[in-house]
């Protein structure tokens, strides 16, 4: 039952790691912050899932705190690009 | 016991989702396909794995914690998303 729970938390970090590669092959900063909500969103899902799996239900608090700052984010990204950009 | 397969299958169901937002992401041509990819494919995998910890939930704090966290990252995306694809656009309009 555990080692299932782990599978599905490596999956969703396959996944996350994938979106990250955006970076690299990275375009614009606008993308890298979508590839960083991405982490965002799966990270939060890891945390559950680890949660699930071990029994920690601290880890649930942790995912609170991801989801607040993953929000938090976007919103520095968009301040900080626009007080850069001359109006 | 029964739960706890239940469960399992739930958050087995996000899997594709997350498949689908990370290969979005890549793949798709521009910014504003990009974040639909993200937002949505996304958060509906994460309402899976949500639901499948709520089966197994101990108490009704941590189901209301982990609906709290739902709702918290579906209000991040739909707000990121559209500041996001605000400023793409008014910095589009801007240069031209």
């Amino acid at each position: 039952m555990t080692d299932a729970y782990f599978c599905l938390a490596m999956l969703v970090l396959i996944t996350m790691a994938a979106g990250l590669a955006l970076i690299k092959s990275g375009t614009t900063p606008a993308d890298g912050v979508l590839a960083v909500q991405l982490s965002g969103t799966a990270g939060v899902a890891i945390l559950l899932i680890l949660a699930a799996a071990t029994g920690v239900k601290s880890l649930l608090d942790v995912a609170v705190v991801y989801a607040l700052l993953a929000a938090g984010l976007m919103i520095v990204f968009v301040k900080v690009r626009s007080g850069q950009d001359p109006k | 016991m029964i739960s706890e397969w239940v469960g399992l299958a739930f958050m087995a169901l996000s899997i594709p989702f997350f498949v689908g937002g990370s290969l979005g992401l890549l793949r798709f041509p521009n910014l504003y396909t990009r974040l639909h990819a993200l937002s949505k494919a996304d958060n509906l995998g994460l309402g899976f794995v949500v639901i499948g910890m709520l089966v197994t939930a101990d108490s009704w704090g941590e189901a209301l914690k982990l609906v709290l966290i739902w709702l918290l990252v579906l209000a991040g995306s739909a707000i990121g998303g559209y500041l996001v694809a605000n400023s793409e656009l008014e910095k589009r309009n801007r240069n031209g």
